[in-house]
């Protein structure tokens, strides 16, 4: 009887403290203002003003408020996904555990109408500038990981998607590759969506290849940083997953570069030093997303491209710098003023994005 | 603000079971009362007055028929009646008003415009209980409340002021006036707690995700066995939400030093649909026997009588889950399954092997579910012409996916549906097993907060491209 009366003594207090703990915990912790993981600011507290009271939101926007606020969040998140781990699901937010650390997003939509329209935008801009279209749509990291995603894993079969879509840009060059590349997880950062610079390397081979008719220059790489942590580590709360290392691209010829962006602010280099400060260190490869970017090189080729991209292009530059004297990039998500304008003969026209973005992009509407 | 969120677990029940317990005990009904209506009215700031006037009408209307009911029967019944119009008409207004008014425009009938009000939480199950208060005074089943304070106390108890059980106020008017507050009590409370929790954040949560993106597919990737899947999850979605939220105001209930009854008993082992729905929502079961099917004579008038009466009662049943078609065709299904039963076919599944019975009601009470599910009645088919193929596809990549990644959660929801705690494989129960309580009850916390905070977890990123 003593003993049943102290274990219901102990379970109490266990209750009570584990509540009464993170209550007060909550109450004075300091709060944040940002989520740095969800790289978004967090609910404000609500407003005490009756309007608000009565206005019939105000239990939701307290409990976000109060949520967004909670003490270690990013220790809950964690633990969140490590139970699924645990439990043996195959995913979080919809991004698989694969084998090596990697985290690897689903690639589980197409919008047909949007990826017909996008090709006939392309051609159309083409043919109206009466040059040819050179398309390298990059599949994602679900394909290069195939082989290493759980057992049941589901994703698009990006192989045949590319290729049912080279029908769909009759007269363009569609840049294959799959020609040069097999599926190989280590193409891919483990924990970003991007591809990384091994992935990119054959991206500008297959440019080599179908489009300059070459044989590729030859790189060799420095690690800028080994602490970066993408957008999959972000997202999929596996937070125990180590980071990925960001690599400068050296040509064998060192070459001197300039970027001039839209806001007319400039960059001595294809790098960007300061961004390595930064969570998102991809965004060191030609400073992120821009709507406008000119850059030139002295790699004395006299060619020059105008690239329209989303951000999978980036890290692609540090190669076509070595090719291209002058290269314009285009984010139409950005960028709505007509791109015609900016077309002069003899440029090499390209379409390069991310295979699942290309499919359901809306942005491509604006280009004229 | 719902039991399973960060609100109610690390601000509102912390501080209320600390005043409770710090005031005396004869101040309890009036603390209680006071927070349960501070906890109805965070959601509801302006619909709590019409809580408090339904308080203060029921309970003024029971004092006038306890006062009548022994000596003047007529006027005791017409304060009843009295009584039931008021809170009909209450329910009426709120949930149903809006109903009528697009199906009698759909008729072409413009008498009605439609208020889009919003439906005040919880209304339909505090309404059952108030009515029952005056219908048992009138029987002589209770006595009156003399407490305006205590009654209050009664009809809008947080624990299971918006999703049941419903309480009958005979059930608990000895523990309103005194109830005895024990460390075992407690304890219990604390467990029960924990079960409900664990099942609502756990699994309910869990298994709605997963019917709700299989729900979502793309006809081209649809299949029979992909959405059998997604109907079992929603099937372990809805009773784990609903008998997690019982188990969790059954707990809460002890806490308080409160007994509420059962709702649940295990339906999903049921071998019948008679079997079925003694098991499930135990508590508006009763309420519609004693206080409809009864009264209407219940058995006790030959065979067409009852028929007509099952069917009386399994229509408002249907239509007391919601102000739509689908909850009417999804009661009156299985007030035609209770008849077929009643008539014939109860006979035979005592003859049948006990795994036919098991399948053919899950079969039924599955596919139902779906029904309840799509308040779109052309939505609710089509998702069960894809059950049964429809699509042209058996099963796909998608299939593997989903059984792969939820595979523990439908084992567990599954074990978890049967009796097995009350086994003797309950660990739990025996001495040594008994110490693990403590210790679960910390994870269960730790886990379900997990669980809680990741829903908000809302990651903006630039993520496509």
């Amino acid at each position: 009887m003593k003993k049943k009366q102290t274990l219901h003594i102990v379970t109490i207090l266990c209750f009570a403290g584990v509540l009464g703990i993170l209550s007060l915990w909550n109450v004075f912790a300091e709060k944040k203002t940002v989520s740095w993981n969800e790289n978004r600011t967090l609910a404000a507290a609500p407003e005490l003003t009756p309007s608000h009271i009565f206005g019939g939101r105000f239990d939701d926007d307290f409990e976000n408020w109060f949520s967004d606020h909670f003490v270690n969040r990013d220790f809950w998140i964690e633990l969140k996904a490590m139970m699924r781990r645990v439990t043996l699901s195959i995913e979080n937010n919809d991004i698989y555990f694969a084998q090596g650390e990697r985290l690897v997003s689903r690639f589980d939509k197409v919008n047909e109408d949007a990826l017909k329209a996008n090709a006939e935008i392309i051609c159309g801009f083409a043919e109206d500038h009466h040059t040819t279209a050179n398309v390298l749509l990059v599949p994602t990291a679900a394909w290069g990981a195939k082989r290493s995603l759980p057992y049941g894993a589901w994703d698009m079969d990006q192989p045949k998607l590319l290729a049912a879509l080279k029908e769909s840009f009759p007269g363009q060059n569609v840049v294959d590759y799959l020609s040069v590349a097999e599926a190989e997880p280590n193409l891919y950062f483990r924990t970003d969506h991007h591809w990384n610079e091994q992935g990119a390397y054959l991206g500008y081979a297959a440019i080599c290849r179908q489009v300059l008719n070459k044989e590729p220059n030859r790189f060799s790489y420095e690690p800028a940083s080994d602490q970066f942590i993408g957008t999959m580590y972000s997202r999929s709360g596996a937070f125990w997953v180590t980071p990925d290392t960001v690599y400068t691209i050296l040509p064998e010829q060192p070459l001197h570069t300039t970027v001039t962006f839209e806001d007319g602010s400039t960059l001595d280099s294809i790098y960007s030093v300061r961004r390595l400060e930064e969570k998102d260190k991809y965004t060191y490869y030609a400073d992120g997303n821009h709507a406008r970017a000119d850059i030139h090189t002295d790699c004395g080729t006299g060619r020059r491209a105008v690239i329209i991209k989303d951000s999978y292009s980036h890290i692609l530059l540090p190669y076509l710098i070595s090719e291209y004297e002058d290269i314009l990039l285009i984010d139409l998500r950005y960028y709505h003023d007509p791109v015609s304008d900016l077309l002069q003969d003899n440029d090499d026209l390209y379409f390069i994005y991310s295979l699942d973005n290309f499919s359901t992009d809306p942005n491509l509407a604006f280009l004229r | 603000m719902v039991f399973s969120s960060l609100t109610f677990l690390y601000a509102y029940l912390p501080i209320v079971l600390t005043i409770y317990f710090l005031v005396p005990i004869r101040w309890r009904n009036l603390v209680l009362l006071l927070v349960s209506l501070f906890f109805y009215g965070w959601g509801e700031p302006v619909y709590v007055l019409i809580m408090i006037a339904s308080i203060i009408i029921n309970w003024l209307f029971g004092k006038a028929i306890a006062a009548n009911r022994d000596t003047d029967r007529p006027k005791a019944k017409r304060y009843l009646i009295l009584c039931m119009i008021f809170n009909l008409a209450l329910l009426g207004f709120f949930k149903y008003h809006d109903f009528l008014a697009e199906n009698l425009r759909a008729l072409g009938i413009y008498l009605l415009k439609p208020l889009h009000l919003g439906l005040p939480i919880g209304i339909s199950f505090y309404t059952f209980q108030t009515m029952s208060y005056p219908i048992d005074l009138y029987r002589r089943e209770t006595d009156p409340q003399k407490s305006l304070i205590s009654f209050g106390a009664y009809v809008c108890m947080f624990p299971q002021l918006i999703a049941g059980p419903i309480v009958r106020y005979t059930d608990i008017a000895k523990q309103l006036n005194h109830r005895i507050i024990t460390t075992e009590g407690f304890y219990r409370g604390i467990q029960r707690f924990m079960v409900g929790l664990s099942k609502k954040v756990l699994l309910a949560n869990s298994a709605g995700q997963v019917y709700e993106n299989i729900a979502a597919l793309p006809v081209s990737q649809q299949s029979a066995l992909t959405a059998w899947i997604g109907a079992i999850c929603y099937t372990f979605q809805i009773y784990y939400d609903f008998s997690g939220y019982s188990d969790m105001a059954i707990g809460m209930g002890k806490m308080l030093g409160f007994d509420f009854l059962e709702n649940f008993d295990h339906p999903y082992i049921s071998r019948s649909i008679t079997e079925f729905w003694r098991r499930w929502h135990m508590s508006l079961s009763f309420w519609f026997r004693d206080y409809v099917y009864i009264p209407l004579g219940g058995n006790r008038n030959g065979l067409r009588r009852q028929i007509l009466n099952i069917m009386i009662v399994w229509l408002l049943t249907g239509f007391w889950h919601g102000a739509s078609w689908n909850f009417v065709l999804w009661g009156v299904f299985y007030g035609i399954a209770l008849i077929i039963e009643k008539l014939f076919l109860l006979k035979h599944l005592k003859k049948a092997p006990v795994w036919l019975c098991h399948v053919y009601t899950m079969v039924l009470v599955i596919l139902n579910w779906v029904i309840f599910a799509n308040t779109d009645i052309a939505r609710g088919f089509a998702y069960i012409g894809s059950m049964f193929g429809l699509t042209g596809s058996l099963a796909n990549q998608l299939t593997l996916y989903y059984l792969r990644d939820n595979l523990v959660l439908l084992i567990v929801c599954a074990i978890a549906a049967t009796p097995i705690a009350q086994s003797k494989w309950n660990i739990l129960k025996k001495d040594y097993g008994e110490w693990l309580v403590p210790v679960l009850t910390v994870a269960g916390l730790v886990v379900c907060t997990a669980f809680i905070v990741d829903a908000s977890y809302n990651p903006f990123l630039y993520f496509r491209f």
